[in-house]
């Protein structure tokens, strides 16, 4: 079992959460776990394929982060942000991260927003969460909504990007979203049929393990989790029980609403959605925790997305396809 | 002797002139039969009276007006081409206001997909789906997790 930072201590009867670690590994797969983008990258791989497999996923994942981490000073994003007001030339990696973030943001209307640096900063989010002090000290200002996405202008021809001086980028999930598809993506290069690539619970599959009809998925809860079984596409969750903190005398947590600049409030507690791309699964979650229960369905519906709606008082619905009626609750998660 | 050869005494110069292997030829050493032969009778016809300058007027004044039309039409179905492959810009800085487009090549990129944006769900499979019954995974436990991270 491996206990969340949030279990060492508070009295916030959200902060104890005990992550599930008892994953069963299926007949003829091969589990492979490791650290990358401030979270925990999980693997199950074909047993034959595996070390190749998990070599090319690791490498992915190492490249990704050594070029988008906003917490790796060296990292092109880094070096993209300290120099916003001016005209950089960036990768194909960055580029594309980029655009597709702007997308991102121009179809929530602004409810994913990639910056929001400042206010991250700003709300003491200022370094990777392993490292980060439970608590913070308040900081002076006022806190500025977002919107600043609107002002990036790109060169696709010679993949130039000005960011808005005084303006920062940080994709949060979508850049872990859509390194995920781009593994899933690479093990069909290499003729895989069958694998699950995790990061930090924003999952895609492909295939299916022998003998099995779906893959079992956990999804948490406060107090319990269900067994949901997923035959393909991605899952991603967004929630605040995790990475959240102290700053003077408030709460914090890590999702900001672009409208305030603020820790969002909302009713919901978790936001699991089922999308084609864990990309799409990822931005959805987002959206759908800032507009709250009723209009996040609504949203998931326009979409043809498929949701999982957990509140904070423990009451849960669903959107879309997802099938209520085949999830089997799990073993309280309290300990 | 081609007909050509006839007809402009005064380019018969000697470069002009047939070579042996060029004559030996039969099929090019022959006037050309048929619509060739009569389109260059060897009596001129009566030459037709020349046209009338209102005619003439006419006549350039309609040429003028599809050429004008014309290019219109090509300039446009090109800029269109041009545009549809160009990203928008977003060119609005106030909060909360939608974003506008224009052609600036300096442009904040419109959606992956036009119809469908970022959300667009695959043609014709892939998506997403769940399984079928619970047991029917023989009561497996889960193999991964989603969530918050």
């Amino acid at each position: 079992m491996e206990v969340s930072r949030e279990a060492t201590g508070a009295s916030d009867p959200f902060l104890i959460q005990v992550a599930p670690r008892m994953f069963i590994t299926p007949d003829g797969m091969m589990r492979d776990e490791f650290r990358a983008m401030g979270t925990t990258i999980d693997l199950l791989l074909p047993d034959k394929q595996a070390q190749e497999a998990a070599r090319v996923v690791r490498n992915l994942f190492a490249t990704w982060e050594e070029t988008l981490s906003r917490f790796l000073p060296t990292s092109e994003l880094s070096r993209l942000n300290q120099r916003s007001g001016t005209s950089v030339m960036v990768s194909t990696l960055l580029f594309d991260v980029l655009q597709t973030a702007l997308a991102a943001a121009q179809q929530t209307d602004g409810l994913y927003d990639p910056t929001l640096l400042q206010q991250l900063l700003r709300a003491g989010y200022d370094r990777s969460f392993d490292v980060l002090p439970a608590d913070q000290p308040e900081r002076e200002g006022t806190v500025e909504p977002g919107g600043a996405w609107r002002d990036i202008q790109l060169d696709p021809t010679l993949r130039l990007v000005t960011l808005p001086a005084g303006v920062g980028l940080d994709f949060g999930g979508i850049a872990k979203g859509m390194a995920v598809d781009a593994a899933i993506a690479s093990l069909k290069q290499l003729s895989l049929d069958t694998a699950l690539v995790n990061a930090g619970g924003d999952l895609a599959v492909m295939g299916l393990p022998d003998g099995y009809t779906a893959w079992p998925i956990a999804i948490q809860g406060q107090k319990t989790s269900w067994l949901v079984p997923f035959h393909h596409g991605a899952l991603a969750t967004s929630s605040v029980a995790r990475r959240r903190w102290q700053q003077g005398t408030s709460q914090r947590h890590h999702l900001l609403d672009p409208r305030t600049g603020e820790p969002a409030r909302s009713s919901l507690w978790s936001v699991t959605v089922a999308a084609s791309t864990c990309m799409q699964a990822e931005v959805a979650t987002k959206a759908v925790y800032l507009l709250g229960l009723q209009q996040g369905k609504a949203f998931l519906i326009e979409h043809a997305l498929a949701g999982f709606l957990l509140e904070e008082d423990g009451s849960w619905s669903t959107a879309g396809s997802w099938p209520a009626e085949l999830m089997k609750p799990l073993e309280d998660t309290d300990e | 002797m081609p007909p050509y050869y006839e007809n402009n005494p005064q380019k018969n110069t000697r470069l002009n002139q047939p070579s042996l292997l060029y004559q030996s030829f039969p099929g090019q050493a022959q006037p050309f039969p048929g619509s060739y032969a009569r389109q260059r009778p060897p009596t001129q016809p009566p030459r037709r009276p020349p046209m009338p300058k209102h005619q003439a007027q006419a006549i350039v004044e309609t040429w003028k007006r599809w050429i004008v039309i014309v290019s219109l039409l090509s300039f446009g179905t090109l800029g269109g081409l041009i545009l549809s492959n160009m990203p928008a810009t977003s060119t609005n800085a106030t909060n909360g206001t939608n974003a506008t487009t224009t052609g600036n090549p300096l442009a904040t990129p419109t959606a992956p997909s036009s119809t469908g944006g970022i959300f667009q769900q695959p043609q014709g499979g892939g998506g997403f789906g769940f399984g079928g019954q619970q047991g029917g995974n023989g009561g497996f436990g889960p193999v991964s997790h989603s969530s918050g991270s």
